[in-house]
């Protein structure tokens, strides 16, 4: 099946069967409301869908809660607000709320340390509270952040845009791409991988002029149909598209991958799978 | 001068990482000096535990066969129950030993079909790369549990219970765990014998690190670590109590494992339902001393057995493995002095 003429009824029909009563979808049938998953799958069906789930979703000093009852998971909580603007959405707590808590949280501060080549000060965004940033938080916050800087009237943190990124170009993989931690440690180069990859590329598509970005859109020219999933692939065409590069190769390994994606009854990854290969608003949830 | 706790230190940025791991084993000393954090009528350890070492030239064995032969020796009987089989699946890169091979998850899966358990499913929760999907299909685990019928449970994302720790090395109180492991009759630990640079070795007991929901704590379940790797290790497993271990140390990891080490040839698969006690035997198999791995010397007094007087080894012997493992330098003093 060529990339034009994929029916992506079954991916909707899927993502649709799999809603919660409460309006929000688990990471599989069945399963708990969780953030993630239901932030893709509302971006995913668009705007036909009633979204009340999400602006209402709960939440505890400005930040979403990864699920009832549960503490935020701040990529998640970047994730939503990447959501919240691209569908024009108030959250109930307020959109500028949500943000000012995202610029209120960050990263454990690590000391100096000789297990590995990186620069410890950097403070950009973790996981959850009291852990150490890591590459995937960041690129999520950092993604959300510049989005919202661009809205008129939303309040904006110029350093922690700055350090967030020097964070990622620190973190860089010596022959570009990005782990989703570190880029060496105890003397060894670790591996880059596309997703990671993809998700810092689409935090810096505003700094096409960093070596470190260049070789790291090579590296997912290169490899981005290597590592075969519906998040990996969904997220690869969308930062080379938002790159401007060709993106068929990688739209037909998604296409292909889709089977297992709905075999395995993933729907995180399944929702990410159906943004990326709609065609209609040419990805502008992720593109700056 | 105010003593900060390891945590306190890093949030203040006044940690290094290797500092971090240095301090690990503080908090096991001081519970061995003083009250230890569990009651001791929640556990009994065994008067001996058997651990079956069964050969395992290459991964064109039957695996099948022969872990259905160590369920007989060791008289496990899985009954109607629900089993859970936890690899260890963290990366994928051709040509090195980082997962549990999934023949050995296949056939295990098949042996315990055929001892007549009500369900089994493979369960993981990586916790460095979230991309199960791809790990299942880079892999080839995915086509296995296809053919067997089973279905993989991604306990980074499962639903999720706080539970009560049993142990509380940690002082974390409680813990999120996914129902699927808090819901199974009978948990089995399926690591990958490696050289671990922070832990010393990784085998059935570090396994257990996977069921930590990655969606509430966040890869790489940094928590864990900041509250300590080998008093994680006893929390979780005093907590999970698995029922047995099946260890594949048919291809092993030496130098800087769990990720960055070296395939090491080692042709055996362990079984226990003391998965201290296959851990212990795992460790002098690969010369590092059990004494020596705080986790385990802890462990050796509620979890399981270490003592080699109180193991009973069967199958075949340790001497025919043996080897001494490289290992990076920070868990050097952790060898075994033959």
């Amino acid at each position: 099946m060529s990339a034009e003429t994929v029916d992506l009824t079954l991916l909707r029909q899927f993502l649709l069967r799999a809603r919660n009563a409460d309006g929000g979808w688990g990471y599989q049938a069945g399963k708990a409301s969780r953030l993630e998953p239901t932030c893709w799958a509302i971006l995913a069906l668009g705007s036909t869908l009633e979204r009340g789930a999400l602006k209402q979703w709960p939440c505890a000093e400005g930040l979403l809660l990864e699920r009832h009852g549960a503490a935020p998971n701040y990529a998640f909580h970047g994730q939503a607000l990447i959501v919240l603007r691209a569908l024009h959405l108030e959250h109930a707590a307020g959109n500028r709320t949500l943000l000012a808590a995202l610029q209120r949280v960050k990263g454990t501060r690590l000391a100096a340390s000789d297990i590995n080549r990186q620069d410890n000060s950097l403070q950009a965004w973790s996981w959850i509270d009291g852990t150490f940033s890591w590459v995937e938080p960041t690129a999520w916050c950092l993604l959300a952040q510049k989005q919202w800087s661009a809205v008129p009237g939303a309040v904006g943190d110029r350093t922690r845009i700055v350090v967030a990124e020097q964070m990622l170009v620190d973190r860089c993989c010596a022959k570009g791409g990005w782990n989703y931690g570190n880029a060496n440690m105890l003397g060894q180069d670790l591996r880059p991988f596309v997703p990671t990859t993809a998700l810092a590329l689409l935090s810096l598509q505003d700094r096409t002029s960093l070596p470190e970005v260049a070789r790291s859109v090579a590296f997912l020219e290169r490899e981005a149909t290597s590592e075969r999933s519906g998040t990996a692939l969904a997220l690869a065409l969308m930062a080379l598209r938002a790159y401007g590069r060709s993106t068929a190769a990688v739209r037909d390994a998604l296409i292909a991958q889709l089977p297992t994606t709905l075999g395995l009854g993933k729907i995180a990854s399944a929702a990410m799978s159906l943004y990326a290969l709609s065609e209609a608003g040419r990805h502008a949830a992720v593109v700056l | 001068m105010q003593r900060l706790s390891c945590k306190e230190r890093a949030q203040d940025g006044r940690l290094s990482r290797r500092e971090f791991v240095a301090a690990l084993a503080v908090p096991i000393v001081a519970g061995a000096c003083n009250r230890r954090p569990y009651r001791g009528g929640d556990f009994s350890l065994p008067e001996r535990s058997v651990v079956e070492l069964l050969p395992a030239s290459s991964y064109d064995a039957d695996f099948g066969d022969l872990i259905g032969r160590g369920l007989r020796d060791l008289g496990v009987s899985v009954q109607g129950r629900r089993v859970l089989l936890k690899p260890n699946m963290v990366e994928y890169e051709p040509g090195t030993a980082i997962n549990t091979n999934p023949l050995v998850v296949a056939g295990a899966i098949a042996a315990f079909q055929r001892a007549g358990a009500a369900e089994v499913i493979v369960a993981e929760g990586p916790g460095h790369r979230r991309d199960t999907e791809y790990l299942l299909t880079r892999t080839g685990l995915h086509d296995h549990l296809c053919d067997h019928g089973v279905r993989f449970v991604d306990l980074n994302e499962d639903d999720v219970e706080y539970v009560p720790l049993r142990s509380n090395f940690t002082k974390l109180d409680r813990l999120a765990l996914p129902v699927s492991v808090l819901r199974s009759d009978f948990v089995v630990s399926m690591p990958k014998l490696k050289t671990h640079h922070w832990a010393g070795m990784t085998a059935a007991m570090k396994n257990f690190f996977g069921t930590v929901p990655g969606a509430v704590y966040g890869w790489p379940k940094n928590v864990l670590h900041m509250h300590g790797i080998h008093n994680s290790i006893l929390d979780l497993n005093a907590t999970i109590q698995p029922r047995l271990a099946i260890v594949d140390a048919v291809t092993a990891m030496e130098g800087d494992g769990p990720i960055m080490g070296r395939p090491r040839h080692t042709g055996f698969i362990a079984m226990s339902q003391d998965v201290v006690a296959a851990d212990a035997t795992c460790c002098r198999v690969i010369g590092l001393d059990p004494e020596r791995l705080p986790y385990l010397a802890e462990a050796r007094h509620f979890l399981g057995n270490i003592d080699p007087h109180r193991i009973e080894q069967r199958g075949e012997r340790i001497d025919r493995y043996a080897a001494e493992f490289d290992v990076v330098d920070a868990i050097k003093s952790y060898r075994l002095t033959r």
